[in-house]
């Protein structure tokens, strides 16, 4: 099963399902890293909305996944952390440190276009 | 409901059968949406570390009466090399640096009381309760 | 709504063979005399100042009612064993007594009552077999001691349900979560914050800030006495939280002294973004939001 990726202009969107394994982690780490080189992408909005458990293995490699991005070229958000997964990573620990974080699908997209300098190509 | 859930984890996919099991029998329980997500994370580090540094084990999740009180009994065993310092292996410091990242001591803050047995050679069982509030509506 | 249950229940309790036969005793007089006991109970409950509104208000025939279940649910427990219909009943009447807003004292009374009610008429039955008057007052002192302990029980905990809803109010009120402008919450914390409130008040911050999408939260703890490093840590953690979920919060109302005293513990506050007070800490806000406030000349009137 493929962690599903809507393509909006020039930013990738995607949508980790509620229960992701590590090996589909790792494979779309490695999709991503192409995608974003072939298609010329600007920016990746990571949706982790659906998303009910974030341990610090799956925190790693959300932060492993917006690095390759990013050297790719492109900028990375992370979007729907709920408020009991926040909750939970801030007592784990865990933090997202250097990836740049947003409520919704739309702050998420504005972001972007001011990071990328209306790069997105969304039109707006 | 059984009085006890063995889950036996082999493999990635036991880690989330077993978080599922926490989650279902957390909510049984009366645990707040909060408390099962830490139930559910808390799950997922030690199933992992099993995975991780024993190969294969076990988490047992259980319904524990204390007077008045129920709550949720985690239990992660596993036959691997064991813990040769685990008071070193309890400190910050490990967490979430992401490199030996064991996730005990953040396993221990998302539940209510927490007690590892370990020792080199003979495997490790890691004990942990999340307990529910005191009265049913 | 359905009554809280004590999971560990105590077991029923097992009488021994000769308590059997007081008890058998015990009923006998029980049955002979119920019309005397009851009225004699409720004339006591008449002229209580907690119970005669009750009393008057209930009718008669249910009041007979009440007495003749309660008769015969002890029976069948003291007689035939069967104590949980009768353990229920009591636990019942524990946590209506209580709802009821009784006082504990009157409740005690109103179990410890029947004894001394039945108690004339044991001995008029059995006074001349001085053994046999012994085991029937004792097997009704073992009935009365369960009574008393199983409605006393259920008592507390009706209590204790009420003060926990009471403190869940309160928490509520004082953890207001205000939408001030789009994107903009005010969190205006009142009152000491021990690990419990602390968590409450995550929650409640970042369930306002998903409920109101909010990118930016300002957190007022002016009115929160004493700052030391559990709470900073927790005010951390808070805005560790937030910024999870894409929101910025500014703390204000940290005073000097707290932010002394906190500097020299040692807390890292790098990770707070605090400014002096609310006021202040709306303009930074707003200005991290991209407002800028411009003041609007009042029209000069023509006279």
């Amino acid at each position: 099963m493929t962690v599903p990726v809507l393509r909006l202009g020039r930013t990738l969107i995607v949508t980790l399902p509620s229960a992701v394994s590590d090996t589909e982690m790792l494979e779309l780490q490695d999709r991503l890293a192409e995608e974003v080189g072939e298609l010329g992408i600007r920016g990746v909005v990571l949706d982790v909305s659906v998303v009910d458990v974030l341990d610090s293995f799956a925190t790693r490699t959300l932060r492993g996944i917006a690095q390759t991005v990013r050297l790719r070229g492109a900028r990375a958000v992370i979007v729907g952390v709920r408020p009991e997964v926040a909750f939970s990573m801030v007592r784990l620990g865990l933090t997202l440190e250097d990836v740049p974080t947003a409520l919704d699908l739309e702050e998420a997209l504005d972001h972007l276009d001011r990071a990328t300098g209306g790069g997105t190509g969304r039109g707006r | 409901m059984a009085d006890e859930h063995r889950v036996p984890i082999r493999s990635e996919a036991d880690v989330l059968t077993a978080r599922h099991r926490g989650r279902e029998l957390g909510a049984l329980l009366g645990l707040s949406s909060t408390d099962l997500i830490l139930v559910a994370t808390a799950i997922s580090e030690l199933a992992r570390n099993i995975l991780q540094y024993a190969g294969k084990g076990e988490v047992t999740l259980r319904v524990v009466n204390r007077g008045r009180h129920r709550g949720l009994e985690i239990v992660a065993s596993d036959d691997g090399p064991g813990i040769p310092d685990v008071a070193r292996a309890l400190e910050d410091g490990y967490s979430s640096s992401g490199g030996l990242g064991l996730g005990l001591p953040g396993a221990r803050r998302l539940l209510d009381e927490f007690e590892i047995h370990s020792e080199p050679g003979k495997g490790t069982v890691v004990r942990g309760t999340k307990w529910a509030p005191d009265v049913a509506d | 709504m359905e009554r809280a249950r004590p999971l560990a229940e105590p077991p029923a309790p097992s009488l021994a063979v000769d308590e059997q036969a007081a008890l058998r005793d015990f009923f006998e007089v029980y049955d002979a005399h119920h019309e005397e006991v009851s009225a004699a109970l409720l004339e006591w409950a008449r002229g209580h100042p907690e119970l005669r509104a009750w009393v008057e208000g209930t009718p008669p025939e249910e009041h007979a009612e009440r007495q003749r279940r309660s008769r015969e649910l002890m029976r069948r427990a003291a007689l035939d064993g069967e104590w949980e219909p009768y353990l229920e009943h009591l636990r019942t009447q524990g946590m209506t007594y209580s709802q009821a807003g009784l006082s504990f004292r009157t409740w005690f009374e109103v179990v410890a009552g029947f004894r001394r009610v039945i108690h004339p008429h044991l001995v008029e039955a059995y006074g001349g077999d001085l053994p046999r008057l012994g085991a029937v007052l004792g097997a009704v002192n073992r009935l009365l001691e369960v009574a008393l302990a199983t409605v006393g029980e259920a008592y507390l905990e009706a209590k204790e349900e009420q003060i926990r809803a009471q403190q869940e109010a309160i928490r509520e009120l004082s953890t207001p979560v205000l939408p001030v402008r789009e994107g903009l919450i005010i969190l205006p914390l009142v009152g000491a914050i021990d690990s419990t409130r602390a968590q409450q008040i995550t929650e409640r911050l970042l369930r306002g800030i998903e409920a109101h999408r909010a990118r930016l939260v300002v957190l007022d703890i002016t009115g929160v006495p004493a700052v030391d490093s559990a709470v900073a840590n927790h005010l951390l953690q808070t805005v560790r939280a937030a910024r999870l979920m894409g929101a910025t919060v500014v703390v204000t109302g940290m005073s000097a002294a707290n932010a002394q005293t906190l500097v020299r513990i040692g807390v890292d506050l790098s990770g707070l973004n605090t400014v002096g007070d609310l006021r202040g800490g709306l303009e930074e806000a707003d200005r991290l939001l991209g407002y800028r406030t411009v003041r609007v000349e009042p029209e000069a009137r023509a006279d």
